[in-house]
């Protein structure tokens, strides 16, 4: 399970980013999960429950942002949403879809209070 | 502890090269991101496993000798001490109460620390001429014994160094040492891949050869490992015949991000409701670049083509 490595990164990153902007606390951040980044966003948010504990981020709103993705099939070209890596082409319902965009796995921005 | 996969720690893991004497303290390599309490003292807990060639376990000593690396960001709301070696170095927030929020702008990559990381390793490589294989796959595919096959056939023609990922034991770097390649082992202890970080970590305990080959056996595991890039030349991911011909639709984040699938165990066909060619068609239809070699470790079958492939791909990159 990943999940956690990647909630301590997301810490150490705002935490280090708050530090650099001498601000007092974290009162937002935000993120964007893509929905093809092979990242479970459930897991995701419970791992920084966890990770957040006893740092700047503790109280910190959390906002993710659960981008599609957008895929464009290997087998007919066509190009379609893709909610899943797996999501088949409408076109010929084959899991063929070469990701075009949806993997990103950021932290987008913070709110910070001096 | 986690909840979601009762993971204790989820950054310590051990990195040791076969041959070394596993009893001096300074034997191990470490790592140990973790957060503080208030008002809890700088000391380190070893709560990992791990396994002794040696005759005795020991335990260890509250206050022993060991270089850590302290890289790890906290905040500064409690108390606590220092060991004198342990060096930090950042500002001191002012305490002045203003009200203003500021909005950053951040838009960084999550995984940057690893694929930065695994940029550098990869401008080693090249600087090297060393072709890296990453080596994908479920547990029990036929990873280790296809490498085997591997080292036996290509190590009177080039230098070959191993990198063995597992969560415990030497057992996997013992065996191909055997073999009389430099292998080290890193212990990913309740981790469940490995990833750039260890890797050049790894690599300080090779004095790495110019054009030499570097496998690095990744944890058994088809789902995390797609996720970290190490920095490979190449990554090959291991399918057999008796793990069912679906395996790519189940798994599409890994068969995408690999170069070549070793279809393995072929001696079994006859046993198995396996089709090739199914398996072939949905992996391709997900990822059309990928190769396929049907190999088996047990009878050497398809091992010449993959060592001409492994050639071809060494001879690209030194030209």
């Amino acid at each position: 399970m990943h999940e956690l490595t990647l909630a301590t990164a997301i810490v150490e990153m705002a935490v280090l980013e708050a530090e650099k902007n001498n601000a007092g606390s974290v009162k937002e951040i935000e993120l964007e999960v893509g929905k093809l980044s092979g990242v479970d966003a459930d897991a995701l948010e419970f791992a920084l429950s966890l990770a957040v504990r006893n740092t700047k981020l503790e109280y910190t709103v959390i906002k993710i942002l659960h981008t599609d993705g957008i895929g464009r099939c290997n087998l007919c070209n066509r190009s379609f949403i893709m909610h899943a890596v797996w999501t088949p082409c409408p076109g010929c319902k084959m899991p063929a879809g070469q990701i075009i965009h949806g993997e990103a796995l950021r932290v987008v921005s913070l709110v910070v209070d001096d | 502890m986690c909840e979601t996969c009762g993971c204790g720690d989820p950054g310590s893991y051990q990195i040791r090269k076969v041959g070394q004497d596993d009893s001096a303290d300074n034997a191990y390599e470490h790592s140990h991101p973790h957060s503080h309490s208030p008002g809890f003292s700088h000391r380190h807990q070893h709560l990992h496993p791990h396994s002794h060639t040696g005759e005795d376990d020991h335990r260890h000593n509250p206050d022993h000798g060991h270089d850590h690396d302290h890289d790890h960001a906290h905040s500064h709301d409690h108390a606590h001490s220092h060991n004198s070696d342990s060096i930090h170095g950042h500002d001191v927030v002012s305490g002045e109460p203003v009200s203003g929020k500021r909005l950053i702008n951040l838009e960084k990559d999550i995984l940057e620390t690893n694929n930065l990381m695994a940029e550098r390793n990869r401008g080693f490589f090249e600087a090297k001429k060393v072709f890296c294989i990453n080596m994908v796959s479920s547990p029990g595919s036929g990873k280790t014994s296809l490498l085997e096959r591997m080292i036996i056939a290509l190590k009177d023609t080039i230098p070959i160094y191993i990198i063995e990922g597992d969560q415990q034991s030497m057992l996997d770097a013992d065996r191909l040492a055997k073999l009389g390649v430099p292998a080290v082992q890193i212990n990913t202890g309740s981790g469940c891949h490995l990833d750039a970080i260890m890797v050049n970590k790894a690599l300080k305990s090779f004095d790495i050869a110019t054009g030499s080959l570097l496998l690095i056996e990744n944890v058994g595991n088809l789902v995390c490992p797609a996720l970290f890039d190490l920095g490979e030349s190449t990554r090959v991911l291991v399918m057999s015949v008796t793990e069912g011909e679906d395996k790519p639709l189940k798994y599409p984040a890994m068969f995408r991000s690999a170069r070549l699938c070793l279809i393995n165990k072929t001696d079994l066909l006859p046993y198995v409701d396996f089709r090739i060619e199914e398996a072939t068609k949905s992996a391709s239809a997900m990822n059309p670049e990928l190769e396929f070699i049907e190999v088996s470790a047990k009878t050497g079958k398809g091992m010449e083509k993959l060592v001409d492939w492994i050639i071809g791909k060494i001879n690209t990159i030194s030209n």
